[in-house]
């Protein structure tokens, strides 16, 4: 069983998705959930606290999710921070950069909320095994 | 620019010529019966360089003194990308609307759910209810996740109005007063795209689906 209480970033330029993304977390019971509109502003926040999730677009201004995701693993105190990406960028040469860049998961725009659960259920699983 | 046959022999006569006096250490120039074999293909080469940059001069005077294109780089294209700004403004107020709704009417089910509970478990209603009010909270769901298609809408026009603004900034910079000095290279008009991502599928674009997805990234370990 996962933290209900875990806190979340969710990262996307879209007001309207990072709201739909709150929304659905929010259904399966994760309430603390701060949001970000790029990987620039995100940045600053994962450095002043500490979260236990990140769920972020790619294509975004500023720092993309990609960006984002290597700054995340190649820092120290933070490097370990499972990371969904949420994107609709669905080319295979992508999702392989993200796979290599370290990502935990992978989710393709247009998406429904059984699909995410899922992810979410699949990340925290492989890590309680790996513990 | 092939060489007339008769003067194929000659050629490579001058040439072997050429070669020979370079490995015994002579003079590296060109020997004369060679530059005169050239000479009629040179000419005709810069005829064709001279041909085509008087077409290139035309074309470019006749398209500054064409006032549509003023017009069309000015004003058109501002107004097409400021609508398009607008489109995406709609769409996202419209979705925000949508989630308020959504997010009220999912109070209403929760308290559907909470006075059913009150009710004795013998009650009948009371499971009804429950059932109802759970129908409910994942209908508003679907609803909810259903307005991603501002998100996805927004990228493909954001993409276009990136383009328009690219394209502006060229024909400005092809109407204005760089097309005068065409003798200096002018740098690259339309700058390359900072990014190279595909954005969301559109017909006859060759995405990959999430399961297609989800076994790749099974076989890369993720």
């Amino acid at each position: 069983m996962m933290d209900k209480n875990m806190k979340i970033l969710v990262v996307d330029d879209f007001s309207t998705m990072r709201r739909i993304v709150r929304n659905l977390l929010g259904d399966l019971g994760y309430t603390n959930i701060t949001e970000a509109d790029d990987g620039k502003t995100a940045w600053p926040l994962l450095q002043a606290s500490s979260f236990d999730f990140v769920v972020t677009d790619w294509n975004m201004p500023g720092m993309t999710g990609i960006e984002l995701l290597r700054n995340i693993r190649g820092d120290a105190r933070i490097g370990k921070t499972p990371v969904l990406m949420v994107t609709a960028e669905a080319q295979r040469e992508q999702i392989i950069e993200a796979a290599q860049a370290g990502v935990n998961g992978y989710i393709i725009k247009p998406f429904n909320a059984a699909t995410l659960k899922e992810k979410i259920d699949k990340i925290f699983q492989r890590i309680a095994e790996a513990a | 620019m092939s060489a007339p046959t008769q003067d194929r022999g000659a050629l490579i006569c001058a040439l072997r010529g050429w070669i020979e006096r370079l490995e015994a250490g002579g003079s590296v120039d060109a020997p004369p019966a060679l530059s005169e074999l050239l000479q009629p293909q040179e000419q005709a080469f810069y005829r064709q360089v001279a041909e085509l940059t008087r077409r290139l001069h035309t074309a470019v005077v006749d398209l500054r003194l064409d006032d549509r294109l003023a017009r069309i780089a000015g004003d058109a294209m501002p107004d097409a990308r400021h609508r398009l700004r607008h489109v995406v403004k709609m769409t996202e107020d419209a979705a925000h609307k949508t989630l308020d709704i959504v997010d009220q009417m999912r109070g209403v089910a929760r308290q559907i759910a909470r006075n059913a509970e009150t009710l004795d478990t013998s009650d009948l209603r009371r499971a009804a209810l429950l059932r109802d009010a759970d129908v409910l909270r994942e209908r508003l769901n679907e609803l909810a996740i259903a307005q991603e298609y501002q998100d996805l809408t927004g990228q493909i026009i954001k993409r276009i109005i990136a383009l328009v603004e690219d394209v502006e900034g060229a024909l400005l910079e092809l109407l204005g007063a760089h097309a005068t000095h065409l003798k200096t290279p002018a740098p690259l008009p339309i700058p390359e795209g900072q990014v190279v991502l595909a954005g969301p599928a559109v017909p006859g674009l060759i995405t990959t689906s999430q399961q297609d997805a989800d076994a790749l990234l099974a076989s890369l370990g993720v």
